[in-house]
């Protein structure tokens, strides 16, 4: 039996580390501690929502290249197009849920 | 991914060792405390049958009684300082196979002993980790509340992983009928069974909305989650036995 790959759900703070992934680009990537700094969010959020993503392949993870003298390497982060693509869907599904049902719209209904 | 060079050794590793020590020689404490009070109990009631009886024989048994919560007593602290001797000797060298050391020792204990807390609770398979959650806990300004931090979300990695294998092993018996109306079907039967002997007829009439429900819940379970059910061999055959002929 084949595994569904582990479901990802939009909470506040998937959406939250997605925006910050979505605004930095490859060239000024993000790693743990910047993330928690930049969103505010614990480590103890962070770490295992990183885990899920990176399981789900919506995310890459690499080591920083070269041994800094000064600190350990960091393990980056970018946000992979399987991540950019089902983070897009899910966001249009989210939004046409919030549009009123019976709700009236000027110019008449269009669909 | 994973990096070797964080295995080598451990300045944490006594201290793993120390509090399984410490936990061994604490339960032996408690056994002893245990049999002491069993011997009390014994002593109190051999006084208290002989006061009112007058009758020896049970103060022979009392006396029996305190002999064998003295044996029990020595065996129990014998084992306890034994293991808490082996644990000692051994610890460090479990504990080092488990917790990584770092070419970046840090400066304040308390983060290094909560980033090896991480590190061992994440397990070995996250172990390659700890050199990203290091330099974390380096770059932070509070390291001791980031390390704390980061045992939380070992403690939630741990327990998402354990939750996947439930949810794993929860589909691998739902896509099967016979691995999910084996035990179910047995423990309903046996439960009809029990409910017949003690109370009767009438009220196992009562446990079929049970049987009904549990069927609901299994269909729902996998249509919620997507599941196929086997088809069983003797069906397929048929089907390509029929398929032949046509």
């Amino acid at each position: 039996m084949t595994e569904p790959p582990p479901k990802i759900r939009l909470t506040t703070t998937t959406r939250l580390v997605l925006d910050l992934l979505l605004a930095t680009g490859p060239e000024d990537p993000l790693w743990g501690y910047r993330i928690t700094e930049e969103t505010g969010l614990g480590p103890g959020t962070v770490y295992p929502l990183l885990e899920r993503l990176e399981k789900a392949g919506w995310i890459t993870g690499s080591w920083e290249t070269g041994v800094p003298e000064d600190r350990p390497r960091r393990r980056f982060y970018v946000l992979s197009g399987t991540g950019r693509q089902e983070y897009a869907a899910l966001q249009a599904v989210r939004g046409r849920g919030r549009l009123p049902r019976w709700g009236w719209t000027p110019g008449g209904a269009q669909r | 991914m994973k990096d070797d060079s964080y295995n080598r050794r451990s300045p944490y590793a006594s201290v793993a060792a120390s509090a399984a020590a410490i936990a061994v020689v604490s339960v032996a404490a408690g056994f002893f405390n245990a049999s002491k009070y069993k011997a009390s109990a014994a002593i109190a009631t051999a006084a208290a049958a002989t006061a009112s009886k007058n009758d020896y024989s049970i103060q022979v048994d009392a006396e029996t009684a305190i002999q064998e919560a003295a044996e029990y007593t020595n065996t129990a602290v014998a084992i306890a300082i034994t293991a808490a001797i082996v644990i000692i000797i051994t610890g460090p060298i479990i504990a080092k196979s488990y917790i990584p050391s770092f070419r970046h020792p840090l400066q304040q204990r308390g983060a290094a002993i909560a980033l090896t807390l991480a590190v061992w609770i994440g397990g070995p398979s996250q172990r390659w980790r700890a050199e990203d959650w290091l330099a974390a806990i380096t770059e932070s300004s509070r390291p001791i509340c980031y390390g704390l931090g980061l045992v939380v979300a070992a403690i939630r990695i741990r327990l998402h992983n354990l939750g996947e294998l439930l949810m794993v092993s929860a589909r691998w018996v739902l896509a099967s009928n016979w691995r999910t109306w084996g035990p179910l079907g047995s423990m309903m039967i046996f439960a009809a069974v029990n409910v017949y002997r003690s109370q009767g007829w009438g009220s196992v009439f009562y446990t079929l909305p049970t049987i009904i429900s549990f069927n609901v819940g299994v269909e729902w379970l996998r249509h919620r989650w997507g599941i196929e059910v086997k088809p069983k061999r003797s069906a397929e055959g048929s089907d390509k036995k029929q398929d032949n002929r046509t």
